[in-house]
């Protein structure tokens, strides 16, 4: 933006960045998730393959804690509402509940991984390995794809909330608590596909 | 002035045309929670695997498009990410149908069983 801009001339004439009526970030977001959704719909057409041609397979509950990952599932949806909640504090200038909101997002990040790593650690204390079988391979493979998601999801919220004491006023930060929450939402709508595709079927 | 001065004055509220609905993200989170406790409660039933597949997957489809219709705001949202949407749902589908039918078409020519018995025939 030119420096001689002057504040009315800046308001009646936006940055060339919201022509579409988006911040960069949140169209770079969006490309992103895009992306993502090829990444994720590859691993689910991989298992629907395997699986048609598959002699046997196990049916989900005979071989997962169906009650933990449901836990599971409800820990997501509830950090879903946290994220967005705390993108509404954001928006009412609420900085003491919007560090409350995000705090709790990570916390509900870290009872997700503390679960999942509990049903790893109890597969691999019976010899059950990626090499184990076929199911084994995709569970392994995509839940551990799925939980780095979650990992980096928690590493950007967790840097959003260090920088939020110097950065709550700055006009983009909103902009960045947007864009996490919707990387957030997304790693959640993969659970809600993940959770019946290797709990219930 | 400075850039950063001139930024400061565009409140950063107008670039985020999504005001908070907090009784919906609470109303869509108790759907949310219904249809969990719903889609478990079908899988108890031991439904045959087509049956138990479309239940499941339709309840999946339900959960994931209130999340991304409320909770990431894509009600109202800008038409250029409706675009970039519709782009990934044209190719996803694609990623889904081509190996699919590959493997269906496949399946009774290729199979593990065929090909170990046709080395033994040979």
């Amino acid at each position: 933006m030119g420096g001689r801009m002057t504040t009315a001339a800046a308001v009646a004439a936006p940055p060339s960045e919201f022509r579409t009526g988006l911040t960069n970030a949140k169209l770079g977001v969006w490309l992103f998730l895009a992306s993502e959704v090829m990444l994720f719909a590859t691993l689910f057409t991989t298992y629907i393959v395997l699986r048609l041609g598959a002699s046997e397979w196990p049916r989900g509950w005979e071989v997962l804690n169906v009650p933990l990952g449901f836990t599971n599932t409800l820990v997501l949806i509830v950090s879903s509402v946290t994220m967005v909640m705390a993108y509404a504090k954001c928006w009412d200038r609420d900085y003491k509940g919007f560090r409350i909101y995000l705090g709790v997002t990570i916390a509900l990040g870290f009872v997700f991984l503390g679960i999942k790593s509990f049903e790893w650690a109890a597969k691999f204390r019976v010899h059950h390995f990626p090499s184990t079988s076929i199911y084994y391979a995709l569970y392994f493979t995509m839940t551990g794809l799925h939980g780095l998601h979650v990992i980096c999801g928690m590493i950007v919220n967790g840097a959003l909330f260090v920088l939020s004491k110097k950065e709550w006023d700055h006009p983009l930060f909103m902009g960045r608590i947007e864009g996490s929450g919707l990387f957030w939402h997304f790693v959640d709508i993969v659970w809600i596909f993940l959770f019946p595709t290797f709990y219930l079927l | 002035m400075s850039d950063h001065a001139a930024v400061a004055s565009i409140d950063p509220r107008a670039h985020h045309p999504h005001r908070p609905e907090v009784n919906i993200y609470v109303a869509v989170f108790v759907a949310l929670a219904v249809l969990t406790v719903t889609t478990v409660l079908v899988s108890y039933w031991h439904l045959p695997i087509l049956a138990g597949v479309a239940v499941a997957m339709m309840i999946a489809t339900v959960k994931a498009s209130l999340v991304a219709t409320f909770f990431m705001h894509l009600k109202g949202e800008r038409a250029f990410i409706y675009g970039i949407l519709a782009m990934t749902v044209f190719f996803v589908l694609f990623l889904f149908i081509l190996p699919i039918s590959d493997q269906d078409l496949l399946s009774g020519r290729m199979t593990h069983t065929n090909v170990t018995a046709e080395a033994e025939a040979r």
